[in-house]
C-alpha cells in the first residue's frame, strides 16, 4: 500500500469485530443491561465502526491538507 | 371510533408525501426530467443531506423492519445479521464508494453497467451485467411488493385476494416513481425516515406495558427466559442452519454485495463530491443501532403471543400493532410501512430501467435518443413490476431469505468490481467467466448440494462469490495482458 495510506488498514477492525470474533462471544452468560452478550456485543461493534470510519475520515483529511499524495 | 381511521391515515400518509415529492421535484428541476443523467442520478448534485436520506432510505427498508422483526420472532439471534449490515457496508463503501464516484465523474457513467462497459473496454460485459443487475434488482422489488400486499391487506381487509393487493401494489409503485425520478424519491425518504423514527420510538415507549413487562430491556429479559437460547446463534430453531458460520458468511456477503446492487452505484453517481460519501459513511452506521427497536418489538410480538396467519413471519410486527396498539397507530404503522415499500422500490425500478435503455437498448439500436431512452426505460418498468409481482405470488419465503437470494445474486457483480479496482490484469473474459461459475454454483443443484456439503453452515451467496473471484483471478491471469484495463490505475492515484 502507498505511503501515507496506512491507516486505512483500521477499516478491518469493525470487519474483525462484528464477523470474526463474534463466533466467540456467542456463549458469553453476561447480560449488560439485560441484553444478551452477542446482541451487545454487535451493537457496540455498530459504534466502533463510526468511531473507526470517523478517525480513518480525519487521518485522510489530514493527509490531504497536508498535499501528501492524493 | 371511525372503523376505517387506519385506511384513512395510510392514505393520507402516503398522498401527502407523494404531493410533496412532486412540489419538490418540481421545485428541484424546472423543465422536469428529460435527460438521463437528470432522470437517474440527479444531475450528480446530491449534497450531504439529501444524500443521507436517499442512502437511509435504502438501508432502512422492510427487509429491514418488516423482516428483521419477523427474524427475531421466528429465529431470535439470527436477526442480528441486521445489526452487521450496515457498519459493515460502511467500512466496506468508505474504501469503495469514492472510487465508484470518480470513475462515474470521469466518465460520465449513469449505470453500474456503464462502468463494466467503460472499465474493462467491453459494451458486450456492460449488456450481459446490466441483465444481471436487472435479475438482482426485481428479487428486490418482490420484497418491497410483499411488504405493501401485507400492509394493504391490513388495511383494506382480508376481502382483497393477494394477487389483487400484488397487483394494486405494483400499480402504485409504477406511479410513484413515473412522475419525477430519484429526486422525489429523496423527499419520500425523508419523510418516511422522520416518521419511521416516530413511529418506532413511540411503539417501544409503549411496548412494555402492552406485554405486562416493567420497561423495555424488561422485554429482553422475560424473553430469554421463556425461550433459552433465543438471544445466542444459533437462535430458536437450531435445525434451521443459521449458527455463528451462516452469521460470519452472510455477514460479509451483504457487506460486499450492497454497493454492488446497481441503484447503490448509481446512488453513488448521483452525490455531490466523494467527500459527501466519506462523511456519509462515518454517521449511517450508528442510524442502524435503531435496529433495536425492531428486535424489542419482534421480541415483545413473541411475548405476547402474537400469531400472525398462515405463520408467516413477515407479518408479524404488522400483526402485533393490530392486536395491541390503537387504530391510529395501525394506520400510521400502515402508511409508514407503505413508504418504507415505495420509496426503495420506485429506487429499484428506477436502476433497472436506465439500465436496461441504456445498456441494453442502446447497444442494440444506437441512433436512439436521450428522450426516447427514457420512455423505453419507463415502459420497460411495467415489464419488470409484472415479473415482480409473480414472484410474490409464487413465494411464500421470509423477507430475510428473500434478501439474501438477492444479495446472492448481486454478489455475482461483485469480483469484478473491487478486482477491477485492485487489479489491474483483471479482464472482461476473466469476469464474464466468473459470472457463469458463480451463477452456476448458485443456481444448478450438484454444485450447490456439493459445495453445502463441503461448507456447511456457510451462506450459499458467499460460497458462490468466492468461486466467482477465484475464476475471474484464474482467467484474468491467464489471459493476454494487453486486453487489461488502464482505468484501474487512475483510479487508484484519483482519490
Amino acid at each position: 500500500m502507498k505511503r501515507g495510506t496506512r491507516h486505512r488498514w483500521l477499516l478491518l477492525a469493525p470487519l474483525v469485530w462484528q464477523a470474526g470474533l463474534a463466533p466467540l462471544v456467542n456463549d458469553v452468560a453476561l447480560q449488560p443491561f439485560g441484553l444478551p452478550f452477542p446482541m451487545a456485543w454487535q451493537m457496540a461493534g455498530i459504534v466502533l465502526a463510526s468511531l473507526v470510519i470517523g478517525i480513518v475520515y480525519r487521518l485522510d483529511r489530514r493527509r490531504a491538507d497536508a498535499g501528501d499524495g492524493e | 371510533m371511525n372503523p376505517h381511521l387506519p385506511l384513512v391515515l395510510c392514505l393520507a400518509i402516503v398522498l401527502g408525501t407523494v404531493a410533496g415529492a412532486l412540489a419538490y421535484a418540481r421545485y428541484g428541476t424546472a423543465t422536469g426530467a428529460t435527460s438521463m443523467e437528470e432522470w437517474a442520478v440527479g444531475g450528480r448534485r446530491f449534497g450531504a443531506w439529501i444524500f443521507w436520506f436517499v442512502n437511509a432510505g435504502e438501508i432502512y427498508t422492510t427487509f429491514a423492519v418488516l423482516g428483521i422483526a419477523g427474524y427475531a420472532w421466528a429465529y431470535g439471534a439470527p436477526a442480528y445479521l441486521a445489526f452487521t449490515s450496515v457498519s459493515l457496508a460502511c467500512v466496506v463503501g468508505y474504501w469503495l464508494m469514492p472510487r465508484i464516484w470518480e470513475a462515474g465523474r470521469r466518465y460520465g457513467l449513469v449505470t453500474q453497467a456503464d462502468f463494466f462497459a467503460r472499465h474493462y473496454r467491453a459494451p458486450w460485459l456492460g449488456v450481459v451485467v446490466g441483465l444481471a443487475g436487472i435479475a438482482a434488482l426485481i428479487v428486490y422489488v418482490q420484497i418491497q411488493l410483499t411488504a405493501l400486499t401485507l400492509v394493504f391487506r391490513l388495511t383494506l381487509g382480508a376481502a382483497l385476494g393477494p394477487a389483487q393487493a400484488a397487483v394494486l401494489a405494483a400499480c402504485v409503485m409504477l406511479a410513484f416513481v413515473y412522475v419525477a425520478g430519484l429526486r422525489s424519491a429523496a423527499f419520500a425518504a425523508g419523510v418516511k425516515d422522520v416518521l419511521m423514527i416516530g413511529l418506532v420510538v413511540l411503539l417501544s415507549l409503549t411496548v412494555a406495558e402492552k406485554v405486562g413487562a416493567s420497561s423495555m430491556l424488561e422485554v429482553f429479559r422475560r424473553v430469554q427466559e421463556l425461550h433459552p437460547g433465543i438471544g445466542r446463534f444459533p437462535g430458536l430453531q437450531p435445525e434451521a442452519g443459521l449458527g455463528n458460520t451462516w452469521l460470519v458468511t452472510a455477514a460479509l456477503n451483504v457487506a460486499l454485495g450492497t454497493w454492488i446492487f446497481p441503484h447503490m452505484f448509481q446512488l453513488c453517481f448521483a452525490a455531490r463530491d466523494a467527500d459527501t460519501i466519506r462523511r456519509n459513511a462515518i454517521w449511517q452506521p450508528l442510524y442502524s443501532l435503531s435496529y433495536f427497536f425492531i428486535l424489542l418489538l419482534g421480541f415483545a410480538a413473541l411475548l405476547a403471543g402474537t400469531q400472525p396467519a398462515d405463520g408467516n413471519p413477515n407479518a408479524v410486527l404488522l400483526e402485533f400493532v393490530a392486536d395491541r396498539y390503537p387504530p391510529w397507530a395501525v394506520g400510521l404503522m400502515a402508511g409508514t410501512v407503505c413508504l418504507l415499500a415505495l420509496v426503495p422500490g420506485s429506487l429499484l425500478l428506477l436502476a433497472a430501467a436506465s439500465i436496461f435503455g441504456r445498456n441494453v437498448v442502446l447497444p442494440l439500436r444506437p441512433q436512439l435518443g436521450d428522450a426516447a431512452q427514457v420512455w423505453v426505460a419507463r415502459g420497460a418498468m411495467v415489464v419488470f413490476a409484472a415479473v415482480a409481482v409473480w414472484l410474490t405470488l409464487t413465494s411464500n419465503a421470509s423477507l430475510v431469505a428473500i434478501g439474501m437470494s438477492a444479495y446472492a445474486a448481486i454478489g455475482m457483480l461483485a469480483p469484478g468490481v473491487f478486482l477491477g479496482f485492485l487489479w489491474t490484469r483483471t479482464s472482461a473474459a476473466g469476469v464474464f467467466a466468473g459470472l457463469v461459475a458463480g451463477y452456476s454454483v448458485l443456481l444448478l443443484p450438484p454444485a450447490r448440494e456439493s459445495l453445502a456439503a463441503l461448507l456447511p453452515g456457510w451462506d450459499a451467496g458467499l460460497v458462490a462469490m468466492i468461486v466467482n473471484a477465484l475464476v475471474v483471478v484464474l482467467v484474468s491471469a491467464a489471459w493476454p495482458a494487453s486486453q487489461s484495463s488502464t482505468l484501474a490505475v487512475t483510479a487508484h492515484n484519483g482519490t
